[in-house]
């Protein structure tokens, strides 16, 4: 995966450069809208990060003119303007994703896998295996280990996301943004207990953890092997 | 556009200058009849004197026999003559010597009165030897003169009656287009869609009207658009230092070993975060209620549908917490308003109510047509002396849990961007918060 980065600041820039490559992803660096615009064309370039406030062109600009320039590429913006204002604009000019500065590095790599991860065949199959867990979307039924899971239509949503993105970070703000389509934090900890609940759902009458918790970023859907994690 | 009904001034006006014009053609018609029914009299009279006159003299001269055929040769041609004459011989005894009409001597004919008569005027007078003579003149000319007159005036006043109202009717219209106008100029403006200069041309009062309004209409939105940049610039400035510092701090994060060290850079990076959170909400705020009425984000939306999505998000924490949570929501409320918005008024009523209900008390939602969104719980309610600033910014209740102490602020200005009002009531025991059109009454 290389991403196009369009973003003025240059310490920022390094600074998400530095998330990316730990995660071994390439970067493309552009200070400029208009060089983004010209640079986003390349196929080397898999998806766009960019930045909202920049000198030249606004980066709600950027989005508009690639979209009408055809490029269908996944574009994720990042933002120093949090309000809720603005993060419905950004999403309505073409946007796929929206970041608020700062974010944790975490959420910027998990966010890019899903969005890339999205674009791809995958996730549209009508049946969705991962280890021993089976999900049938369109009868809306799961099993583990051939045992019927008893989940609520939400509860059913919250395990699809997780396995179209099985193996891979997903943090609270994705899950509500794609589970309940809210683009606010609670005040309190509702999606995690309702994490906790899938796990119960999912983990019971089966002694191998399948629901990994990472600490201060995120769930993680883990294959559950014979051979024990 | 809206209709330009009975009670607009201009249609007010017009009635009131037909009425006016009724008065005035009624007033100049009576005068003019009086003055031509007067001169009419004094005329037909002056000719009656004059006959009689004559025929005294005929008398004097001829004695009653060549009255008599001088009043005979009158009668003759009485037919073709305008106004019709008629006269009239009366002996002694009563009986008529000459004469074409029937007419009773009066009592007082010695006096040469005046007889006023269903259709005409006439003058009797006494002469030599008991004899009374009665001149007369028909009034049917002037009668239909007078009739014709006031025909005319009825006419005229109809006339003038029917073009004031039309002209009432077309000014009323013109004047209504005009102000509704500057009405809708408003009403955009409230929409959200800020510049449409009006079409003010000419210098009356409305026009300048008009032009004040536009000028001012684009001065808010100039204020709006300038508050807008620099709360964004506020926003950006401040969050890309903090944005570094938390750069810093990961990093020393990850290249640190000691275990109190990295809880002290995670607190720190947590503050950063409650700083940035604090400051949208703020902003969102700041911004809501200057903002007038709905913006883009405005759609045609089910309150019930958010609501229940809200609330499966909520039910597991409740239940997790040891509160009774139930929902008592309408099968659809459609209303148009920003789904996320709307969204978050639940989500911080529910945050509000788990932070505050402690373990067996009961939660209920309730969403019904109005729309009205209700939140109530049987915890330990809010005291009386709080009632007025819990909507309010940085109030917290007692003990403060997480939270910025905005969200009962924001779910106000969100409530007011909708035209709802947010208001808490005791539940008695506990606290009701409910969000629903203002009350008329």
């Amino acid at each position: 995966m290389q991403v196009l980065l369009i973003e003025d600041d240059p310490q920022t820039a390094d600074a998400i450069a530095a998330m990316l490559a730990r995660e071994a992803i390439a970067v493309e660096w552009v200070a400029e809208g208009e060089a983004g615009v010209a640079r986003a064309g390349d196929p080397a370039n898999d998806i766009i990060v960019l930045d909202w406030m920049l000198p030249s062109i606004s980066g709600v600009e950027v989005v508009s003119r690639l979209r009408a320039a055809g490029v269908e590429k996944p574009v994720l913006m990042l933002s120093a303007l949090g309000r809720a204002e603005h993060r419905v604009e950004g999403l309505d000019r073409g946007a796929d994703d929206y970041l608020t500065k700062p974010f944790e590095p975490a959420e910027l790599i998990a966010r890019l896998r899903a969005l890339v991860r999205r674009t791809s065949v995958q996730t549209r199959q009508p049946v969705l295996i991962h280890g021993d867990l089976e999900l049938h979307v369109r009868a809306r039924t799961a099993h583990r280990a051939g045992r019927h899971l008893a989940l609520s239509p939400k509860e059913f949503e919250l395990l699809k996301y997780l396995m179209e993105n099985a193996g891979e970070i997903v943090t609270r703000e994705m899950l509500l943004q794609h589970v309940w389509k809210l683009n606010f934090d609670p005040q309190t900890n509702v999606v995690d207990v309702n994490l906790v609940r899938l796990r119960r759902k999912l983990e019971d009458g089966c002694d191998k953890p399948c629901l990994e918790t990472v600490r201060g970023r995120g769930y993680r859907l883990n294959a559950p092997r014979a051979d024990g994690p | 556009m809206k209709r330009v009904d009975l009670f607009s001034i201009a249609l007010r006006q017009a009635l009131l200058s037909a009425l006016v014009m009724i008065l005035a053609m009624i007033g100049v018609g009576a005068a003019t009849l009086a003055t031509v029914d007067h001169a009419l009299r004094h005329q037909l009279v002056q000719t009656i004197d004059t006959d009689i006159a004559g025929l005294t003299d005929v008398m004097v001269q001829g004695g009653p026999d060549e009255l008599r055929r001088r009043i005979a040769d009158r009668t003759d041609f009485a037919e073709g003559a305008t106004p019709h004459p008629f006269y009239a011989l009366i002996g002694p005894d009563g009986t008529r010597l000459a004469g074409n009409a029937a007419i009773a001597p009066p009592a007082n004919a010695g006096l040469s009165p005046l007889i006023e008569l269903p259709d005409g005027l006439a003058r009797a007078t006494r002469l030599r030897g008991g004899l009374t003579l009665v001149v007369g003149r028909s009034l049917a000319p002037s009668q239909s003169l007078l009739a014709g007159l006031r025909r005319s005036f009825m006419l005229a006043a109809l006339l003038a009656v029917l073009a004031s109202l039309l002209a009432g009717a077309l000014s009323a219209g013109w004047l209504g287009r005009r102000v509704t106008a500057v009405t809708d100029a408003f009403e955009r403006f409230k929409r959200g869609d800020h510049r449409r200069p009006m079409p003010a041309t000419g210098r009356d009062e409305i026009a300048i009207l008009a032009r004040e309004v536009d000028a001012h209409l684009l001065w808010s939105e100039r204020l709006l658009r300038s508050q807008r940049e620099i709360s964004d610039n506020i926003a950006h400035e401040l969050r890309t230092p903090l944005v570094h510092l938390d750069t810093r701090l990961l990093r020393a994060l990850e290249t640190n070993r000691d275990e109190n060290v990295a809880a002290d850079l995670a607190d720190a990076r947590g503050d950063i975060r409650s700083v940035v959170s604090l400051f949208d909400a703020l902003l969102d705020i700041g911004m809501t209620e200057t903002g007038n009425g709905l913006g883009r984000g405005a759609v045609d939306c089910d309150l019930a549908e958010i609501a229940i999505n809200v609330a499966d998000l909520y039910r597991p924490s409740a239940e997790e917490a040891g509160l009774d949570f139930s929902t008592r929501i309408a099968a659809t409320v459609p209303m148009r308003g920003e789904p996320m918005a709307i969204a978050r008024i639940i989500a911080n009523l529910l945050d509000n109510a788990l932070k505050y209900a402690p373990a067996g008390s009961h939660v209920c939602l309730a969403v019904e047509e109005g729309p009205r969104i209700v939140v109530e719980d049987d915890g330990p309610g809010v005291p009386p002396e709080d009632h007025d600033r819990i909507f309010g910014r940085f109030h917290r209740a007692g003990a403060a849990g997480p939270g910025h102490g905005l969200g009962l602020a924001l779910v106000r200005v969100i409530a007011a961007r909708h035209g709802l009002t947010a208001r808490f009531e005791n539940a008695d025991p506990g606290a009701r918060f409910i969000i629903e059109p203002p009350q008329c009454d």
